[in-house]
């Protein structure tokens, strides 16, 4: 009886391997194809594993110098770190603060605070799309007169903010965006660490940012780093903000880089190309995941208190 | 080192869970004098560890003052107050090493800013090395300077408490709290640590308030003990004069184990010079000297207490007490706990709990003879449970 358990378990697991890994290996054997070799063997192994030899190699070598100096992607990459990661340090900054207050003080309108940012996570993103747009118009027209004068002052000349095709607008976005899922995954975490810790910390004469800074949030780092990659996963990926607030190509990220180059193979058929380009974009994503699952699952609180 | 006072300590918070107020510490006027072991001892949720907590500067202070020396600490944020606490859970920085668990607090109160540290080298390294030499001491004398190198994690609940122990010491604070720090470990390793913090207050000489639910760390560890109950202080006092004269049924019931017997249903009745209280299945004469004290009872229900101990198996009664009356019980159940025995004896309707000298030859449901030691015997009024004697 048990045995026939752990057997279905395990081909249940299998299965779902099977589904996970097969299309991502298809991915990256498909990169190492050029285009005609994909047309003749589109999912057997190519011809660089199985017969491997100079003109198969060139192939290979030229699908991601194509993707990677041809089509900009290197400039792709660069647009995405910047935004992602500064994304991602004011996420995690202004959401681990908030969400330590609300879970560990007193005062009022506590309440409506966590229930506002809880009502962030059930507004679709879409529905805000337009408003925002017209939004970001005005806000950038009011920055620009708000900082008329000073930009006089300092021999600029006349200065324009924008807040439409700008890295700056599209940061704040995502942060905004991110903020309620971060906030309440965070706030629910945080309630789980030992409050004496705080309460050691602020008797052995810290202040509450230090002990905030040096003992709450070290401890904490299993949570920051589960919302740090979920958060990631999906910045890294976001396309329909980028699409509708960039559209100067050399500040568009990798999701938006890589629907141009599709859009382009449906005419070209450059299929190397593509396969390719969805590499350089996954590989990020997956080494953020191989280096900090370890950091997941481990419970770094073991041992602040009995156990 | 200095001395603890709260005065006229009030305390009202609103349960959040159901929105209720609760009133935890009322009224409470205690002195805890310089370099004092004191317990604070109850039962759960009796105020006692909210008064240490509004001490530490942990809770806020509904009414009343707190002073430690003659300093009022009331409006003192935690980390100016210079207390240290050790915690039930001992609320070890579960990220840093030993050594820099209890380096924590002294870099932060030694070591200036870190503008001050750069410009002025040498003046910083002196202060690190004089943190690792108080780091050292205190490690020495905890015996933990072999785990220095290891994360809480690796540590057993004893070490742990050391470690926890240790972070207080180095700080060298005006006052020790400790809210309940032994109730984590097993049995064995707690009687061995209470000797040991027992000495540890010795060498220092540190003003303590220690917190605990269990009668008996209260009776073997402080100096003097406050015995709370529902938030008001019933009494403190020597852990024997409390034994000794309880102020009230509670503190009677609370210390001292087996717990003492009462006998709720007692009239005091006048028979000759010595006045005898009648318990309906028997009745004990007091010594002479006691009667004044009962003047005003004679005639009226109060409530007799006895302890175990001073209940008498005949056979074996001290000679001091043979002339005193014997009184027949009932034997229900006998627990031998090896030097002595616990009966649990029947009176007619009066039920009596009784450590007897194990060489007693009660038998289970077989009748016995006792003495109650009337010298001893304790009378509280039936509405105040206010002590008599």
């Amino acid at each position: 009886m048990k045995s026939i358990g752990s057997f279905l378990k395990y081909a249940l697991l299998i299965v779902y391997l099977i589904a996970v890994v097969a299309p991502m290996a298809w991915v990256f054997l498909t990169s190492a194809k050029s285009t005609q070799e994909f047309y003749k063997n589109p999912i057997g192994l190519p011809t660089l594993v199985t017969a491997p030899d100079t003109a198969t190699f060139n192939a290979f070598a030229e699908n991601y110098e194509k993707a990677w100096v041809g089509s900009n992607f290197s400039r792709y990459f660069v647009n995405s770190v910047i935004v992602v990661s500064i994304s991602l340090i004011l996420i995690l900054l202004l959401g681990s603060m908030t969400a330590y207050a609300l879970a560990r003080f007193e005062f009022r309108g506590k309440n409506f605070l966590y229930a506002l940012f809880l009502a962030g996570l059930l507004i679709p993103m879409q529905l805000i799309l337009i408003p925002l747009f017209f939004q970001f118009s005005d806000m950038g027209e009011a920055m620009t007169e708000f900082f008329a004068p000073l930009a006089r002052a300092l021999g600029l000349g006349k200065l324009t903010i924008s807040l439409h095709d700008s890295h700056f607008g599209l940061i704040l976005i995502y942060v905004a965006a991110s903020l309620p899922f971060t906030v309440f995954t965070l706030t629910a975490f945080f309630r789980t660490l030992p409050n004496e810790l705080r309460e050691a910390s602020l008797m052995d004469g810290a202040s509450e940012y230090r002990t905030f800074f040096q003992v709450m949030l070290p401890v904490g780092k299993a949570g920051l780093v589960t919302v740090a990659i979920f958060n990631f996963l999906g910045l890294w990926n976001e396309y329909l903000f980028g699409l509708v607030f960039l559209s100067d190509d050399r500040l568009k990220t990798l999701p938006l880089g890589l629907a141009s180059i599709s859009m382009q193979a449906q005419y070209k058929s450059d299929f190397g190309l593509l396969f390719a380009g969805l590499v350089i974009a996954m590989l990020p994503t997956l080494i953020t995941y191989i280096f900090l699952q370890e950091q997941l699952t481990k419970g770094i609180t073991a041992g602040a208190v009995k156990g | 080192m200095a001395s603890v006072t709260f005065r006229n300590l009030d305390k009202v918070y609103t349960d959040q869970q159901t929105k209720k107020e609760v009133h935890a510490v009322k009224n409470l006027n205690l002195e805890i004098r310089d370099g004092e072991f004191l317990v604070l001892v109850g039962p759960s949720g009796c105020g006692k560890s909210t008064a240490l907590r509004m001490l530490a500067g942990l809770e806020e202070i509904t009414g009343g003052e707190i002073l430690i020396g003659d300093r009022v600490v009331n409006d003192i944020a935690p980390r100016d107050r210079n207390i240290a606490m050790v915690f039930q859970n001992y609320a070890l920085y579960p990220h840093m090493s030993v050594y820099d668990n209890m380096a924590f607090g002294l870099r932060l109160r030694m070591l200036p800013g870190f503008l001050q540290q750069l410009s002025n080298p040498g003046k910083t390294a002196e202060i690190k090395s004089e943190i690792d030499g108080r780091i050292q001491t205190a490690a020495k004398r905890l015996d933990i300077t072999h785990l220095l190198d290891r994360k809480p994690k690796a540590l057993s609940g004893g070490q742990r408490q050391r470690v926890a122990l240790g972070r207080a010491i180095v700080r060298d604070p005006q006052v020790f709290l400790m809210d309940e720090p032994l109730s984590n470990l097993d049995a064995k390793l707690r009687v061995q640590t209470r000797a040991e913090l027992i000495k540890l207050h010795r060498d220092l000489k540190a003003t303590t308030i220690y917190v605990t639910h269990d009668q008996v760390e209260a009776m073997t560890m402080g100096q003097r003990i406050a015995v709370m109950k529902d938030g008001v202080l019933q009494q403190c006092d020597t852990p024997l004069k409390l034994y000794h004269s309880p102020a009230n049924m509670f503190v009677a019931g609370f210390l001292g184990t087996p717990s003492m017997n009462f006998v709720m249903e007692a009239q005091v009745v006048r028979n000759g010079a010595r006045p005898t209280i009648d318990t309906g299945e028997f009745k004990l004469s007091l010594p002479e000297e006691r009667a004044a004290k009962l003047n005003d009872y004679v005639g009226r229900q109060v409530v007799l207490g006895i302890r175990p101990q001073d209940i008498h198996d005949k056979a074996l009664a001290p000679s001091a007490l043979a002339g005193e009356t014997p009184v027949r019980m009932t034997v229900d159940v006998i627990e031998p706990m090896g030097a002595v025995s616990t009966l649990f004896l029947n009176a007619g309707r009066q039920t009596f709990v009784a450590e007897i000298e194990a060489d007693t030859t009660a038998k289970e449901g077989a009748p016995i003879d006792v003495i109650i030691d009337p010298t001893n015997a304790h009378i509280f009024d039936k509405e105040t449970e206010q002590a008599v004697f």
